[in-house]
């Protein structure tokens, strides 16, 4: 059997990988993806939690409802993201976040 | 007798594996396109785990989302920004190496709270798709409705954002 801390290790990780990915890469979609890493590191968590909890007080499938619901969203976060790095590179020709500095100051 | 082997163990420890090297790999990748394909990869690894955690529908979801549509639409975006930006040239840039200290010591905590919390229980408690999608129609079917909102909205702003502007006037 599968000790739980396993999984909360892979997650960490897999989560800190990602935070490494959104910090330091300069393409916009890379960094999009390290954040799909990121949200996929939660849901390895969710589930774990959610499978591993018998007998507690809280042994309930919201988890993996939420795991659902973090799918969707992550979803149309990408569709939307991908969205604005199309019209972005319409308009300067570049996606390189070292570029990109409109709102920064 | 012969020590029992645990295969499902040995399993974990193989998908686990592999999900970190395709995850470390995509962030290596010189062509942004071979980063896509990492990350298909590693969303299926992530669906296998679903799987060893008796999560057998998040696991098919996953595959068809995470490895079906958000990887094709990644390339999609991919193909349609120009040639050049495709493959990331290693510039050495101020700020790099904090950035690496706060990914490592984040972590570290991490690793140090899962240790420390000892939750090194076995006893798993599969939870059925039947029991699932109960759950999702009666007790979250408000949520369950509103991400659909959301996803609406999402769709038409992708569209909006995306629309060749010169092309409607």
């Amino acid at each position: 059997m599968i000790p739980l801390s396993y999984f909360l290790m892979l997650s960490a990780i897999l989560f800190s990988i990602g935070i490494y990915g959104a910090l330091t890469k300069r393409n916009a979609i890379i960094v999009l993806m390290s954040i799909e890493l990121m949200l996929n590191a939660v849901n390895i968590n969710f589930i774990a939690f959610s499978v591993y909890s018998t007998g507690s007080p809280y042994s309930t499938n919201s988890g993996m409802v939420f795991v659902l619901l973090i799918i969707a969203i992550a979803a149309a976060e990408v569709a939307v993201g991908l969205a604005i790095f199309l019209s972005l590179y319409r308009r300067r020709g570049t996606i390189d976040l070292t570029e990109i500095k409109l709102l920064r100051w | 007798m012969m020590a029992d082997i645990d295969y499902e163990l040995i399993g974990f420890f193989a998908i686990a594996f592999l999900t970190v090297f395709s995850s470390i790999s995509l962030l290596r990748a010189r062509k942004v396109v071979h980063s896509a394909i990492w990350l298909a990869l590693t969303f299926g690894l992530i669906g296998c785990l679903y799987i060893l955690l008796t999560a057998e529908y998040i696991a098919v979801v996953q595959i068809l989302i995470y490895a079906g549509a958000i990887t094709v639409l990644m390339l999609f975006a991919i193909m349609l920004t120009k040639k050049e930006i495709m493959s990331e040239e290693r510039r050495k840039e101020e700020g790099t190496a904090t950035r690496t200290m706060f990914a490592v010591v984040l972590l570290y905590l991490l690793l140090v709270a899962v240790v420390q919390c000892s939750l090194d229980t076995t006893q798993l408690s599969p939870i059925s798709s039947k029991e699932l999608g109960k759950a999702l129609f009666t007790t979250y079917a408000m949520p369950f409705t509103l991400v659909s909102l959301v996803m609406l909205a999402a769709m038409l702003g992708g569209l909006y954002l995306a629309r060749e502007k010169e092309a409607i006037r």
